[in-house]
């Protein structure tokens, strides 16, 4: 990585009202679990300061945790639960970051993040048409691989049993 | 929708400072993805993009004005394969025939197991392999774009198909896109090198050994349609030259007959891997369940962005040459679609 300090030293330092979770790094990618409340914040924060220059959005997708998440989290919420994140890739410093937030399965919502990153569209359509995590102030929430009148959420752990009820 | 949730969404704030709106007026512009209603002077026009197998992979209506493209509306169609749902209930060693998502596939697993690196030959052998998939796809869409042109330049003389006045005529200045628009719709790969910016995970990459090779990134600045195709020539270049390097340092290796260690459990929990497709960044994240199947698996593809991309790109172009410039892109409708 081609930064001196890790994003989550910067985010600290510059950005204490952002509550960091955990953070999960390896050699190869930073990984922070954050608040779903300051993710906007830490998102816009991240793609605009020089230090870290997190501009261009890689990927953003979810996973459905039906089973214990201990092997991956130090202090994971209780499953079921939904883990959305976030790839994001700085093309002048050369690194990428890895951005999670937890889901309550009960009420699947997160705010969306395309004023910050316009190509969020369709991968928060994706999101939505999968794994049924609605996205608050999406532009255009349609279904995008599915057909519009196609039932449930594939990806959601317990497709197939609401699927055959 | 109430929210159960303490969201501080910038959508729930009341007073909106002049940089929210100018961001909302760009993404606007960006995302045109649903009209409501055409103006009396607008006429819409379903087509679907001139790729073999892509008829019903990809639904692009266009809004036009005279001959000048004003909105278009791009679904991807419903030819949904469900890999990703598939491979959470394949096993280990016989997961799918994943085609071009192999490569990135099997190095994520190999992070996900700890298995062991494998020797300088077998990484130079994968590199031959996944740039002559690359040598292909380029020339698959020279192909198409030759074909559409009608060009009557000899189909095997590539020299003369890239200095073809025709084509360069009916490409230079078109679906032009500068670098921050790029990045805002996450286009990597010749897209974004079109733009100047030398933005290839192979200059990176740890897992193959293209730094043994001197790779070094193609890039030109004009950031239309052209300089993409050129772009595609001086790719072939490069992956002909590392292909020929890979070959001398995979022969100067011993020969390798150790058995590859078999994969059976995993070490980690999480693993990704990232590759530079002939299109742009590919990856692909799993996540391991307990009792040795995958809990998730996450492919990115660069054509995915692409497709997105499509309904900007065409914003001003000319009728005739909507057809030329969507063949051009190189979108893989398998990768779209998985």
């Amino acid at each position: 990585m081609s930064l001196e300090t890790p994003v989550e030293t910067v985010l600290r330092k510059r950005f204490s009202r952002i509550q960091i979770v955990e953070s999960l790094s390896n050699e190869h990618e930073e990984h922070l679990v954050l608040r779903q409340r300051h993710l906007l914040d830490a998102l816009d924060f991240l793609q605009k300061d020089p230090d870290t220059h997190l501009n261009l959005l890689v990927d953003i997708s979810a996973v459905h945790h039906h089973e214990s998440a201990k092997g991956l989290y130090a202090n994971p919420p209780q499953t079921p639960f939904f883990e959305v994140f976030y790839v994001l890739r700085s093309t002048r410093l050369k690194y990428r970051l890895r951005i999670s937030v937890f889901v309550s399965e009960e009420e699947p919502l997160m705010p969306t993040v395309t004023a910050t990153f316009p190509n969020a569209n369709w991968l928060e359509r994706e999101m939505w048409d999968l794994f049924g995590i609605f996205i608050e102030g999406h532009p255009d929430m349609r279904r995008l691989l599915l057909p519009k009148d196609f039932t449930g959420h594939p990806l959601r752990k317990d497709y197939e049993e609401s699927f055959q009820s | 929708m109430k929210s159960h949730f303490n969201l501080d969404c910038a959508s729930d704030q009341l007073i909106r400072s002049a940089q929210e709106e100018e961001q909302r007026a760009e993404r606007k512009r960006l995302f045109r993805s649903t009209r409501f209603g055409v103006s009396s002077s607008e006429r819409v026009c379903k087509i679907l993009p001139y790729a073999t197998g892509g008829e019903d992979k990809f639904l692009l209506s266009l809004y036009i004005e005279g001959r000048t493209v004003t909105g278009a509306d791009a679904e991807i169609g419903w030819r949904h394969q469900g890999l990703e749902k598939h491979l959470e209930t394949a096993p280990w060693d016989s997961p799918a025939d994943l085609k071009a998502f192999s490569l990135p596939f099997l190095l994520a697993l190999e992070k996900l197991g700890h298995v062991p690196a494998p020797s300088l030959r077998q990484k130079l052998a994968r590199l031959i392999a996944y740039e002559s998939f690359r040598l292909r796809h380029h020339l698959e869409v020279i192909a198409r774009v030759v074909e559409l042109v009608g060009s009557s330049s000899p189909s095997d003389d590539l020299a003369r198909i890239r200095d073809d006045s025709e084509i360069r005529a009916h490409l230079i200045g078109r679906a032009k896109v500068d670098r921050n628009t790029a990045i805002s719709l996450g286009l990597t790969g010749i897209m974004l090198r079109a733009t100047g910016l030398a933005d290839d995970l192979r200059a990176e990459d740890e897992s193959l050994p293209y730094h043994l090779l001197n790779f070094v990134p193609q890039t030109r600045t004009e950031s239309d349609a052209y300089a993409r195709f050129l772009l595609r020539f001086a790719e072939i270049e490069m992956s002909m030259t590392l292909i020929q390097r890979a070959k001398r340092l995979r022969d100067e290796q011993p020969a390798d007959s150790t058995i590859p260690t078999p994969f059976i459990a995993t070490s980690s929990p999480f693993a990704f891997a990232y590759i530079e497709a002939p299109e742009g960044e590919l990856v692909v994240s799993l996540w391991a369940a307990k009792e040795g199947a995958m809990q998730r698996v996450r492919i990115k593809t660069p054509s995915f962005a692409l497709a997105s991309a499509i309904p900007t790109l065409l914003l001003g172009a000319d009728i005739d040459d909507v057809a030329l410039i969507l063949a051009s892109l190189g979108v893989d409708w398998v990768e779209l679609d998985r």
